[in-house]
């Protein structure tokens, strides 16, 4: 047998009969992902595949019917929410129910506030056993208030002279007038004396041109930096589920300490010298190198498929339709991790620096390459440093795959990068690990 | 087998092994015998190509280490100081492991299992993981993965420390029985009843210097031949043996020591009677008397200024 292949056996054996280890590697994602399952999904780990719209209650406000159902209609286009209109009781009994995840409860001449400049204070029910749920319809709604009132003070600014409160009539006026019903809309003018009507027509004109110039989503989930977003048809931000978007960043994010884990091993042999025994052996530095990296990347590649496998089985997370991009993208990334850990692994002298080094470089990797947040989410700057990181092309080539629901054509780019970066990390690796071997500094 | 001439390491400006040379014959059992910090794990380190030496010449197995380390590597065994072992492996998954390094595979490679197993006794404990093995097992497993693919040299680094008598007269057993065999072995120790029990000739190494060299009578003689004699003698009398001593090939005059009277003489069984003889006239008693013949752990503490047991 090659001398690599009695290597890399003898790792993965240890690794196998490591059963901390393994627990940590491999069990502990999946553990992990589990939990953030049950804090998205609502308690039931099989129950809910995907995310569902949260459930979400109104009350109050007392706005026309035609209001109301545009309301609903807007909130449930953002695929976010299910809404459901009952009164202020009911709304409240829903959410302690847990059948609503939040209830707004919006104040009496809701329309009238808005227009004439009132303030306008909405009560917000949260159901407390789905905090995140309920933190999310906060985030969202607050977010949107704040874009409605930042129009609305621009508007204001522009045009004072449109003051509804000022408009004479205008109570009775605006209630036809805004009612959406030709009919009223038409009485309404019709009992003009003609310079309400002109003046109606002003600001109406001047109303639409302004929120069509504002026409940009109240309420956006994910920002659209990159076009591709745009292009593809198949799959939308709305059909993606939360799992789709952090399960392949937390994967690879574990991936990462997988294969640095390996690579400590390394020192760990230096230490108990059982590198000095494999020195004086019939082996050279160049193999030693490349068994562990090998290792690394059977390790990390593995560890990362098992974490999709298992979300794509309990959480539907969108691998099915292109297993081998997917198994191509994890062995590239394991591979490029495996080089990156082992060249920091060859600048440094001890385990402990190792372990510092590599925490550090793994945290400032994950938060610049986009672990911790869709790759698809970041802006200009984060992208430019993000680049620079191997876990970006890998998080990238999983946002394309399992996100967008592309194909392998879609990643060739990506897993090229990650296979550049794979063999330019282990040439220098082998090389410092020959120039420190020479130098007598591996003993 | 192995010659060293001249040999220097240096570990920055802080030289470790100064100018050091020996020769070891094929076959021999050569010890390489100094307190802790003397160089000992340093010379072996360039011996088997681990560390490039700064100066000097080193052969082995008739392979220069420095032109030729692959030669070197293929024909010699090491054993750390450590336990170099893979703990949360089995014995036999150790064992296995080094082999097929070397090479061995199938059934060749079962067997030279079994055999090494049985050699150092852990055939019961194979399947057993390494981490709950006694030190005295961890030893003897760690001595038999340097011997799994046969080596020609063998270099044995203080292969008995830390582990119990009974232990270490196993694994001194089957050093000798290896040397029978006809295996060449570099044996350090910083036990010096080791190096003398066990080794054919033995190189005394002290801040990184060669102190003396030989076998063990050849290193009794560089420190004289001359006997101790103690004994018990009212205080009345010192005065009277001193002058008399000088006739029985006294060296230098006696002197009292912790209450006894301490006789350097040429020969001890020669003046033994003569002072019996010089006590009787006088009626006086030998008490607690003493012979002392030159020893290895005199020779020591002369070269090293510093006792064996205090190293330890
Ligand atoms: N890597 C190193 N860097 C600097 N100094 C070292 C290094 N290794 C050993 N030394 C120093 O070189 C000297 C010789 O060390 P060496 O390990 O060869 O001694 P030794 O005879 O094997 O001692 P021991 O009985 O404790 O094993 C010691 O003073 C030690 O402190
Ligand atoms: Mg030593």
């Amino acid at each position: 047998m090659p001398p690599v292949i009695t290597l890399v056996r003898k790792d993965l054996l240890r690794q196998v009969r490591d059963v901390k280890g393994l627990l940590l590697y491999l069990i502990a994602p999946l553990f992990l992902t589990t939990i953030m399952g049950m804090a998205f999904g609502g308690g039931s780990i099989f129950g809910e595949q995907r995310i569902s719209a949260i459930p979400l209650a109104l009350a109050g406000g007392d706005l026309p019917e035609e209001m109301k159902e545009r309301l609903a209609e807007g909130l449930q286009e953002t695929e976010l929410f299910a809404v459901t209109w009952t009164d202020t009781a009911t709304a409240g009994r829903l959410v302690e129910r847990g059948d609503a995840k939040a209830a707004l409860i919006l104040p009496d001449r809701l329309g009238d506030r808005f227009f004439t400049g009132e303030d306008v204070e909405i009560g917000l029910l949260k159901d407390p056993n789905s905090p995140v749920k309920a933190g999310l319809v906060e985030l969202i709604l607050t977010d949107a208030l704040r874009q409605f009132q930042a129009g609305e003070a621009a508007y204001r600014s522009l045009w004072p002279e449109d003051d509804w409160s000022r408009a004479g009539d205008a109570a009775v006026v605006y209630e036809d007038f805004t009612s959406g019903d030709p009919r009223r809309m038409l009485r309404a003018l019709r009992r003009d004396d003609g310079q309400l009507r002109e003046g109606l027509l002003d600001r109406a004109e001047r109303w639409l041109a302004f929120s069509d110039a504002m026409q940009e989503p109240a309420v956006t989930f994910v920002r659209h930096d990159r076009q591709e977003w745009e292009e593809s048809g198949t799959a939308g931000a709305g059909s993606a589920s939360l799992y789709d978007l952090f399960l392949p960043t937390f994967a690879v994010f574990f991936m990462m300490w997988g294969a640095a884990n390996i690579v400590r091993e390394l020192h760990r042999e230096r230490e108990n010298r059982t590198l000095a025994r494999l020195l004086v052996g019939p082996v050279s530095g160049r193999e030693i190198t490349l068994a562990k990296w090998v290792t690394a990347l059977l390790v990390g590649a593995s560890q990362l498929l098992l974490l999709l496998l298992f979300g794509w089985v309990l959480f539907g997370v969108n691998i099915g339709h292109a297993p081998l991009a997917v198994l191509l993208v994890a062995v590239a990334a394991g591979a490029a991790a495996a080089s990156v850990y082992l060249v920091l692994g060859m600048i440094v002298r001890t385990e402990k620096a190792l372990d510092a080094l590599t925490t550090v470089f793994t945290l400032v990797s994950g938060m610049i390459g986009g672990n911790f947040f869709p790759v698809d989410a970041m802006g200009p700057t984060l992208l430019f440093f993000g680049r620079a990181t191997f876990n970006y092309w890998a998080n990238r080539a999983y946002s394309d795959l399992i996100t967008h629901g592309r194909g392998l054509e879609a990643v060739v780019g990506e897993i090229s990068v990650l296979v550049a970066i794979a063999a330019i990390g282990l040439t220098l690796a082998m090389l410092l690990f020959s120039l420190r071997q020479r130098r007598g500094v591996l003993v | 087998m192995i010659s060293v001439q001249d040999l220097v390491k240096k570990y920055g400006s802080f030289v470790a092994v100064d100018h050091l040379s020996f020769e070891v014959e094929r076959g021999e059992l050569f010890g390489l015998l100094g307190p802790n910090g003397a160089g000992k794990t340093t010379t072996i380190s360039v011996l088997s190509t681990l560390l490039p030496a700064d100066g000097g010449t080193v052969v082995v197995a008739g392979c220069d280490v420095g032109r030729d380390p692959g030669g070197v590597r293929r024909r010699i065994g090491m054993v750390p100081q450590e336990i170099a072992l893979y703990e949360d492996l089995s014995a036999r998954d150790n064992l296995r492991f080094w082999g097929q390094l070397y090479g061995l595979s199938g059934s060749s490679l079962h067997t030279r299992v079994d055999e090494l197993l049985e050699a150092v006794e852990l055939t019961e404990h194979g399947r057993q993981r390494v981490s709950r093995f006694s030190g005295g097992m961890k030893r003897r497993l760690n001595l038999a993965a340097g011997l799994m693919h046969g080596p020609e040299v063998l270099f044995l680094d203080e292969p008995t420390v830390g582990i119990d008598a009974q232990a270490r007269s196993k694994i001194l057993d089957l050093i000798r029985r290896l040397n029978d065999d006809g295996l060449t072995v570099l044996y350090t120790t910083h036990y010096l009843e080791e190096a003398e029990q066990l080794c054919d000739r033995i190189g005394v190494i002290d801040q990184g210097r060669l102190a003396a060299l030989g076998d063990k009578d050849e290193l009794i003689r560089q420190i004289g031949d001359e006997d101790t004699i103690r004994f018990v003698l009212p205080p009345e009398a010192f005065d009277d043996l001193v002058a008399a001593a000088a006739a029985w090939g006294a060296i230098g005059d006696p002197e009292i020591r912790r209450g006894r009277v301490v006789l350097r003489v040429v020969d001890g069984g020669r003046a033994l009677p003569q002072l019996q003889a010089w006590l009787e006239a006088r009626d006086l008693p030998l008490a607690h008397l003493e012979i002392e013949r030159p020893n290895l752990e005199n020779l020591y503490l002369n070269l090293t200024g510093r006792a064996l047991r205090e190293t330890t």
